[in-house]
């Protein structure tokens, strides 16, 4: 359930990459508010810049123009303690792969400060709710493409994050372990943090957002529930509407 | 905003070094094979064609530098590699710090790791060389120094290449920056005995910053004599060091697209 208390104001996010004499409009002007522990979807075909507003989201790249508001002020003011409350799970692994996943684990809560004590404790709470507990002690390579995800996710996880973004973290699994890992998206829910979910699965945001935000051409093109969507357009599923929406394009 | 935090950057290099143990014996291995080599052959064959004993000492110093330096080109191909395709410097660079903290844990490791391989080659240089080569000759505080300022040089320098080479062009870096840099850096030759050979063109070798490293380095274990001012070695070794890790950091910045 969505609370009404804002923790993001997004205004008119722009982003151009220029190399050369190509220039390409990523965002041209994305606004958007992110409540509270919800569950936003950022859905849209590749290239719509789903990525790109996410890490901008995280702090990771600038954006051209437009700004993030975060406690009533823009995040490039108070940058760093706002990085303590958001992480971001990239699509690709970028943990460090010469470290045992413990070492990984305790490094994370360590680049935050976290105290030795404190450390061990979240590594065993998150080790049992993610099934990683007899995997501590090894490096990444004994891991499956579902429990590689479920360590990413964990690590995100490590410092407390009250945002977490994950982008496209079911990509190229089996769907039993997508299904497996959107209970574990769901649980994330529960225990109070916001997430933000990049995905070009329609079945999976439907089943975990509280709101999708469809973009298209770095532009967004709707923002709702998954419900009110599907009445407005009269179809059973995301995935009708969504192609509804693209024919309206067309 | 806290631009440098000291927890971040002793962190990091922690990291870093505790995922370098699998590979360091290895690349010990490497540096001692390569250095053995070069040891013997220039110390116990080169002789044979009227090269003096001496010169095999002559040669570890310059190895000692060397060795470090291409340690350098294993980062920038570790470096390029992330950077094109996972980008794990992207999970630091989302710390609650600048990436003046990072780069500088990064630089630092870096400098760790060619400090140690450069100082493995001191006990191996008196096992090979023998009476041809003396400890006693060794001044270790100004060699400590060099190899300290030498190894963050070429850290900085490793993140300099590294953020303007893409894995298209990473093939060029050994041909256009490594070993033009090293083979005219001093390594076979002292600048005294290039400035007898080539007077005019000898100053235009002191715009490489390994000439001079070199040049310090040899006269911290062999002697002052024959060999450049240590001292203005290093004033000029750590001015260039900072003007490249100013450009570093804005090469970085374009090549990665962060925000501070």
């Amino acid at each position: 359930m969505i609370t009404d208390s804002l923790l993001l104001n997004i205004n008119n996010i722009k982003k151009k990459y220029t190399k050369g004499n190509y220039t390409k409009n990523a965002l041209k002007g994305v606004s958007l508010e992110v409540f509270k522990g919800e569950v936003l979807a950022l859905l849209g075909v590749n290239g719509a810049g789903k990525t790109t507003l996410s890490s901008i989201i995280a702090s990771l790249h600038p954006a051209t123009e437009g700004d993030i508001l975060w406690q009533g002020t823009s995040i490039y003011t108070n940058l760093i303690n706002y990085r303590e409350i958001v992480s971001l799970c990239p699509q690709q692994p970028n943990f460090n792969d010469a470290l045992t996943l413990e070492d990984n684990l305790k490094f994370a809560g360590r680049f935050f400060k976290m105290s030795e004590t404190a450390i061990n404790d979240r590594i065993a709470v998150l080790s049992k709710q993610f099934g990683l507990t007899e995997y501590l002690k090894q490096y990444s390579y004994v891991l499956s493409g579902g429990y590689l995800q479920r360590f990413m996710i964990a690590r995100s996880l490590m410092h407390n994050p009250k945002l977490l973004i994950l982008d496209e973290p079911t990509v190229g699994l089996d769907p039993h372990i997508r299904r497996e890992l959107w209970n574990i998206i769901k649980n994330l829910k529960q225990e109070g943090i916001t997430t933000i979910l990049t995905t070009h699965y329609l079945d999976e945001a439907e089943y975990l957002a509280d709101r999708v935000c469809i973009l298209q051409n770095g532009q967004i093109k709707l923002i709702d529930k998954p419900e009110n969507l599907k009445a407005d357009f009269k179809k059973h599923n995301l995935e009708e509407v969504f192609l509804a929406l693209m024919n309206e394009q067309v | 905003m806290k631009l440098f935090d000291i927890s971040i950057y002793k962190n990091i290099i922690a990291a870093c070094i505790t995922g370098i143990k699998k590979t360091l014996v290895d690349r010990i291995i490497n540096i001692i094979i390569w250095s053995s080599c070069t040891m013997l052959v220039s110390s116990y064959i080169l002789t044979a064609f009227g090269i003096t004993e001496s010169f095999g000492s002559f040669q570890l110093a310059g190895l000692v530098a060397s060795a470090s330096f291409f340690q350098a080109y294993e980062n920038i191909i570790n470096l390029v590699i992330d950077f094109s395709h996972h980008r794990k410097i992207n999970s630091w660079l989302l710390l609650p710090t600048s990436s003046l903290t990072i780069f500088a844990a990064m630089v630092t490791f870096y400098a760790i790791t060619g400090l140690i391989l450069g100082l493995i080659l001191i006990p191996l240089g008196k096992i090979l060389l023998l009476g041809r080569f003396s400890l006693m000759s060794i001044h270790w505080f100004k060699f400590f120094g060099i190899l300290i300022l030498s190894n963050i040089f070429f850290g900085c320098l490793s993140l300099l290449v590294a953020a303007k080479t893409t894995m298209a062009t990473l093939g060029n870096v050994w041909h256009r920056v490594i070993f033009p840099i090293w083979f005219l850096g001093g390594f076979q030759f002292s600048w005294l005995a290039l400035q007898k050979a080539i007077p005019g063109a000898s100053y235009i070798f002191l715009l490489n910053p390994l000439l001079l490293i070199n040049e310090a380095m040899r006269g911290s274990i062999l002697g002052p004599d024959g060999y450049l001012n240590y001292w203005v070695c290093c004033a000029i070794v750590i001015a260039v060091t900072f003007v490249i890790f100013r450009a570093a950091q804005r090469a970085l910045k374009k090549r990665l697209d962060f925000v501070i």
